[in-house]
């Protein structure tokens, strides 16, 4: 991951680098962005620590326009829709119609992304958030607990 | 003569505290047409419709609900405030709704025994006399909507062998026609009573369904997913779980069909 000399003193530190950590825990930041001369770190939660230098040009570069530090196996920013209660998973409203979310869907808060069913009663369920469909976690007609990951979301998607 | 004059549905109406009930000639299904009417409705809850026949009637999956003239099909919505059960234990409703439909029955057909089947078909001489499918939708906000099929007028001796071999109507056992109107009533009366009964728990209603469980001591089978779990049916437990004694131990079964019994 390191794509420059790792530094020894300043903000790179590695005491420096653990008590950042240790602050973005007591504060949930998901990621953060830092940068010292010619020298930039982006650090994500859960996942990779990116080590980059900032752009070669003077003026100082937007935020935005910073080096893309996820790397392809980073899904620490991913999110779950999980079951609100037990019962069986229909990923579809009738046997020979299409699944109400598959992978690659974009789903908004309202979209229903499946049906749980308990006791005979069919409850749809709905998305509650915005972003793209990664991975569906069960199978149709899967029984499923309560609290249970269900469909894995890039909020960013 | 109309089956359902406006006059009595507004009496059914006053009776239990409904804001309207409203009967229509054919619908594909009065359960699917509350869903897709779930905005307007929301603002007339409880809300019960009633479809004189039903073309597209529904049961689980693809169950096809055999229903002719005479039938009495309906749905009813309620929302957390006219239900009064919170939301997590919506799913008992239907149990209590099982229950207060077979208590209602028992009174047009005193001489007879009704039997509930986990959680929610009701039984009579070993055939099917009603079906009830819950769904709930959560636009505008959560609504509960409790479809009920009741074989009341319909006389089966015209359908299919396969259904009259499952299948029971009250006039086959009583030789008299129903007032529709009236057996409407009774059951919207019951599921009333049974929701107040549970508000806090199901626990009052424990003797009612256990009394009436048709699949207790029975050997069945149950399938949950891919899962299929057998053994004796030790009735249902205070959480309105279905319990099955099984090789393994005492299953509590909350999702899955009883697929033999």
């Amino acid at each position: 991951m390191a794509k420059s000399e790792p530094a020894a003193s300043g903000v790179f530190d590695l005491d420096r680098l653990r008590e950042i950590i240790e602050l973005m825990k007591e504060h949930e930041l998901s990621e953060i962005d830092l940068r010292e001369g010619e020298r930039q770190i982006q650090m994500k939660r859960g996942a990779t620590v990116a080590y980059a230098p900032a752009p070669m040009a003077a003026a100082p570069a937007p935020v935005a326009s910073a080096p893309a530090a996820a790397p392809a196996a980073d899904d620490s920013h991913l999110v779950t829709i999980n079951s609100p209660m037990v019962g069986t998973f229909y990923s579809k409203p009738k046997p020979d119609s299409e699944n109400f979310a598959k992978v690659g869907d974009h789903i908004g808060e309202e979209s229903v992304v499946c049906i749980i069913e308990a006791m005979k009663v069919f409850n749809e369920i709905k998305a509650e958030l915005t972003g793209k469909i990664v991975s569906v976690m069960v199978k149709n007609e899967d029984p499923v607990e309560y609290g249970q990951p269900l469909f894995k979301v890039d909020p960013r998607g | 003569m109309d089956p359902f004059p406006q006059a009595a549905l507004d009496e059914i109406a006053r009776s239990v505290g409904a804001a309207a009930v409203e009967a229509l000639a054919e619908l594909p299904s009065t359960s699917r047409y509350t869903k897709e009417r779930a905005d307007a409705i929301a603002a007339t809850l409880p809300y019960v419709i009633v479809a004189q026949r039903q073309t597209a009637g529904r049961g689980r999956g693809d169950n096809a609900w055999h229903a002719t003239d005479g039938a009495l099909t309906f749905t009813a919505v309620f929302d957390q405030a006219s239900l009064l059960i919170p939301l997590q234990r919506w799913p008992q409703a239907s149990l209590m709704t099982a229950v207060a439909v077979a208590e209602a029955l028992e009174t047009l057909v005193p001489d007879e025994s009704i039997f509930v089947k986990w959680p929610n078909d009701i039984y009579c001489r070993g055939r099917k006399l009603c079906g009830i499918l819950l769904e709930r939708t959560d636009s505008p906000r959560p609504m509960l909507h409790l479809g009920i099929g009741v074989n009341v007028n319909n006389s089966l001796a015209a359908a299919p062998q396969e259904v009259q071999d499952r299948a029971i109507s009250l006039v086959e056992m009583s030789h008299q026609d129903f007032f529709l109107p009236d057996v409407l009533l009774a059951i919207l009366q019951r599921m009333q009573a049974n929701f107040a009964l549970c508000e806090r728990s199901l626990v009052p209603l424990a003797d009612a369904w256990r009394s009436r469980c048709l699949l207790w001591g029975r050997k069945v089978e149950i399938q949950s997913g891919e899962q299929t779990i057998a053994g004796i049916c030790g009735g249902i437990d205070d959480s309105g779980a279905l319990l099955v004694d099984s090789p393994a131990g005492v299953r509590r079964i909350l999702a899955g069909v009883v697929t033999r019994f």
